[in-house]
């Protein structure tokens, strides 16, 4: 951030320090990406009173983020490493994950698009909700494939 | 996952006995709602009031059990704050016949959605 005289002590950008701060490992497998889920948002809930949207956003986008590492970034397979840096924020929270799966499809993520709920019922959308929810909820997210590694950069917001 | 399935008033209520309906649990509800609600022509609710998660592959699942009845319609009942913003932000909530409570569920006709 640039400031035109001196730094105003006031501005909140100088108290922008994270509530909570923190780094979690967990291994694709049976109940383990729904535990990990579970604990980060009781850290979360613990930490942010009064905050509900922000911690509901985080639950929805972290469970559409996680879920698709485990089934397309490793295809479904146990024991892939996930690792997942988190800071929160009063009114945000940034989160990185890295995994060691299959690179997303053309090295991009996939489009935000809301599937099409209009027409008959039989044509109804049962998925592509997932990139939608977290386009939506954690916009403009960032990936990288470095090597062999996934990196996934991205800021919920308390919408 | 397993639906508990009531019939009150003339209205088939499944239950999930579940907190959560993601990708985990999702696969499970499609087959149980086809064998609840086979023999039936009545109004189908489902009580969401325990449910405290849902992700894209539990909404999914919930289009499933629609298409499952083939025209009629597929009514919701007690939606969490985390379901219901799932169902918001995607549209699906006009997809559905929506109640605030199973009370309100049983009680209405099933033609006005909330």
């Amino acid at each position: 951030m640039q400031h035109e005289g001196p730094i105003n002590q006031a501005d909140p950008a100088f108290f922008d320090t994270p509530v909570l701060q923190d780094s979690f490992q967990c291994a694709t497998g049976g109940q383990n990406i729904r535990n990990l889920l579970t604990t980060i948002i009781g850290q979360i809930d613990a930490r942010c009173h009064g905050a509900d949207d922000l911690a509901r956003n985080a639950e929805i986008v972290l469970a559409e983020v996680l879920n698709n590492i485990e089934e397309h970034g490793y295809e479904g397979r146990a024991g892939g490493q996930i690792k997942l840096d988190l800071k929160v924020f009063d009114d945000r929270i940034t989160v990185q994950t890295t995994d060691f799966g299959q690179p997303m499809p053309g090295l991009q993520l996939p489009v935000q698009s809301l599937p099409d709920a209009n027409g008959a019922c039989e044509d109804l959308p049962e998925g592509g909700f997932g990139w939608f929810l977290i386009h939506t909820l954690a916009p403009e997210p960032d990936y990288k494939r470095r090597g062999r590694t996934n990196i996934l950069n991205f800021t919920i917001r308390n919408l | 996952m397993n639906l508990r399935k009531d019939i009150t008033n003339g209205v088939l209520v499944l239950t999930p006995d579940s907190e959560r309906i993601d990708a985990a649990s999702a696969i499970y509800l499609k087959d149980q709602f086809r064998d609840a609600t086979a023999a039936t022509d009545c109004r189908v609710v489902i009580d969401l009031a325990e449910v405290n998660f849902m992700d894209s592959s539990g909404l999914g699942a919930m289009v499933s059990a629609l298409k499952l009845l083939k025209g009629r319609k597929l009514e919701l009942a007690g939606l969490t704050p985390v379901v219901e913003k799932v169902f918001k932000l995607t549209r699906m909530d006009q997809v559905f016949i929506i109640h605030p409570d199973l009370n309100s569920a049983l009680s209405g006709t099933g033609a006005d959605a909330a």
